[in-house]
């Protein structure tokens, strides 16, 4: 009698749980699309990228993997209050294989609360201090880099970003390719957070979804903006000895390589649920599971 | 939003009331800290150790779906009755046939005191340890997300997850990892007849000989195998030569590099080169063979190992550990000097590591 007066209990708290969440976060039904960030990467898995290597010379790669992990997402309003949007909802992996013709993967931000917001963070990778935190809260990291972004043998197992690409010369017996896994490795800390002002203000609200148009500068990464402190890096120096100069430059530019550009500020609302269903071929990794 | 706290409550009363622990076991399970250990590194507030939760993480740690093509499950290559090591193996097949690992499989006790895992310190906390055995080609050779798929599929993991977890969709990688440590972070072996000694506990009445074994023990032995985990939980080279048959080894070298793709040789340079934990004596006995390779079955050899003047001898790499190089106008000496008598007192006290009731507690064998 008593556990059937708790499972009754347990039924109400159930339905006042289910109902609350939607009110919450629903347009009409399904989750509510706060805001979408459209990454445009310069470059599409397959092209050709020049790139200059230790002997100052330029060589031709094909870009076969781009990819990288971002959490710790953080909106700041126009009143400077921070909202930090759990790991669990907004961390995502974004993999240039999963991009449409227009080298643009998209990212969907939900629950964040109705505002206006100036500028948006993200960490670039997983922190020490999320990977040593709560394991529950790791619940969707961990998934995201199950398939490619992990070292199971290293403390810390988030590989924060890969790129790769393939030497087209064929005529020298070993042609120099670039490979750069990147993370927290032996004492070599590579998180860094990235920082973006919004060109004009982010208003989130129930009728819409407004969408970020994001630029992602891949070239940047090896030839930064020199003049506000960015360093070149030779190639063919990443992956090789401890962590070197060139490894070192070669992660501080990831924070130059992101460009905010125009917002669409009246974006029809969305729902999380019917994007997932179109784009679920296109981006199987970096969308929602359930 | 007003609402949540009553939710919340109603929501506990309604987890709790449908996990009911007496229809699976006899037994209650928490978390013992014994009065001669040291703090836990187990984070117990991130992962409490319930009895449900412990049997949760057991039935995983006996299922063979953990494995590709569920060909074995943990318990293959961590046997009870051998202080869950590989009963007389040096190295372990995995699900490939023919296929063997590279080192020898570690004992599963105290773990929840451990400050790394794995003979390198490829990890350093228990809950992701698992991650190595279930995705290693040489062993499991299974991914996470096919694991997940697999669990799904029984209604009885789907019931229990969600009981232990309390969420909706509990069969997640963190959870099936969280539930490993439960289990294992429970398995403390405490009582051996050392302990019961230590503690002027019934049973703990030690003979002339390995009193004497002990004293040998901490004068020769404690500077590393120290305090009552019988380690101090270092990373050292300890003499033990490169083994010919597995060229790729380099020991701690390639955790300790911040550099991924490091190739042997370049880690060969590496002060990590071939230093490896430093592992507990808890059950010693049992653990058979030893060192990092397995390549020493009998205690005797390794303590020939480690005494200055009997075979095999220590190889001096440029990290040798300097606790094994003795200096005696200006000549050098490698290793520990004893004496055959020394040895065999400091063997017999070895055995009073073993606990009987940590290889035959039922709570961790495999349910029937």
């Amino acid at each position: 009698m008593k556990t059937l007066k708790s499972y009754i209990l347990g039924a109400i708290a159930a339905a006042l749980l289910i109902s609350c969440t939607k009110n919450n976060e629903s347009i009409e039904e399904g989750t509510h699309v706060s805001a979408v960030i459209k990454f445009y990467h310069s470059y599409a898995i397959g092209d050709e990228i020049t790139l200059t290597d230790s002997n100052n010379e330029s060589q031709t790669l094909t870009l076969n993997k781009f990819k990288f992990i971002i959490s710790d997402v953080m909106l700041r309003t126009t009143d400077n209050e921070q909202v930090h949007l759990p790991n669990n909802i907004a961390a995502n992996l974004i993999d240039l294989a999963n991009a449409d013709e227009t080298n643009k993967v998209r990212v969907y931000l939900t629950e964040v609360p109705f505002g206006s917001y100036k500028s948006i963070s993200f960490g670039l990778g997983v922190s020490q201090e999320v990977a040593n935190g709560s394991t529950e809260d790791q619940t969707r990291l961990m998934e995201l880099a199950e398939a490619d972004m992990q070292w199971t043998w290293n403390p810390n197992s988030y590989i924060f970003s890969k790129i790769e690409a393939t030497n087209t010369n064929t005529e020298t017996t070993t042609p120099k390719n670039l490979i750069a896994h990147v993370g927290n490795k032996g004492g070599f800390s590579s998180y860094v957070t990235i920082d973006l002002e919004f060109l004009e203000t982010l208003i989130i609200k129930q009728e819409i979804s407004p969408s970020i148009h994001t630029t992602v500068d891949i070239d940047k990464l090896f030839t930064p903006d020199e003049s506000i402190g960015g360093a070149k890096v030779p190639f063919d120096l990443l992956g090789h000895g401890e962590a070197n100069d060139a490894f070192n430059n070669f992660v501080t530019n990831y924070k130059e390589i992101f460009e905010i550009g125009h917002i669409h500020p009246n974006e029809p609302a969305i729902n999380l649920e019917d994007v997932e269903e179109n784009h679920h071929t296109e981006e199987t990794t970096t969308g929602h599971s359930h | 939003m007003k609402y949540s706290k009553i939710i919340y409550i109603l929501f506990i009363v309604f987890v709790s009331c449908s996990q009911n622990s007496d229809e699976y076991s006899a037994f209650e399970i928490k978390f013992h800290q014994p009065v001669n250990f040291p703090s836990p590194t187990f984070d117990l507030e991130d992962n409490p150790i319930t009895t449900e939760g412990f049997e949760l993480g057991r039935k995983l740690f006996y299922d063979n779906r953990l494995s590709l093509n569920n060909e074995i499950n943990c318990g293959e290559c961590h046997n009870q009755s051998h202080a869950f090591t590989h009963h007389g193996h040096d190295l372990s097949e995995g699900v490939h046939p023919g296929v063997f690992g590279t080192r020898n499989s570690q004992p599963i006790q105290n773990m929840a005191y451990m400050n790394d895992f794995t003979w390198d310190g490829a990890k350093d906390k228990l809950f992701d340890q698992p991650l190595i055995p279930i995705t290693e080609p040489v062993e499991m050779d299974e991914t996470m997300e096919n694991v997940l798929v697999k669990l799904k599929k029984d209604s009885e993991y789907q019931q229990r997850f969600q009981s232990v977890f309390k969420t909706e969709d509990a069969i997640t990688s963190v959870n099936l990892l969280k539930a490993l440590s439960k289990f294992m972070g429970a398995m403390v072996s405490s009582n051996s007849k050392y302990d019961k000694y230590v503690r002027g506990e019934e049973g703990g009445t030690f003979t002339e000989e390995e009193k004497k074994g002990l004293a040998l023990f901490q004068q020769k032995c404690a500077t590393c195998h120290n305090g009552t985990l019988f380690t101090n939980q270092e990373f050292i080279n300890n003499g033990i030569g490169e083994n010919p048959s597995l060229p790729n080894e380099t020991g701690r070298a390639r955790i300790s590099s911040s550099n991924p793709f490091a190739t042997v040789e370049e880690l060969k340079t590496s002060d990590d080169y071939y230093k490896f934990k430093v592992p507990s004596l808890r059950n010693v006995e049992k653990t058979y063979p030893y060192m990092h390779d397995g390549r020493m079955i009998l205690l005797s050899t390794v303590l020939d190992f480690y005494d200055t003047d009997t075979y095999p001898l220590m190889t001096k790499m440029k990290n040798l550990d300097e606790r094994l190089i003795q200096t005696n106008q200006k000549e050098e000496t490698l290793g520990i000097p004893m004496t055959e008598d020394e040895k065999v007192a400091i063997i017999t006290f070895l055995k009073t590591l073993t606990d009987y009731e940590f290889l035959n507690d039922s709570r961790f064998a495999k349910p029937e």
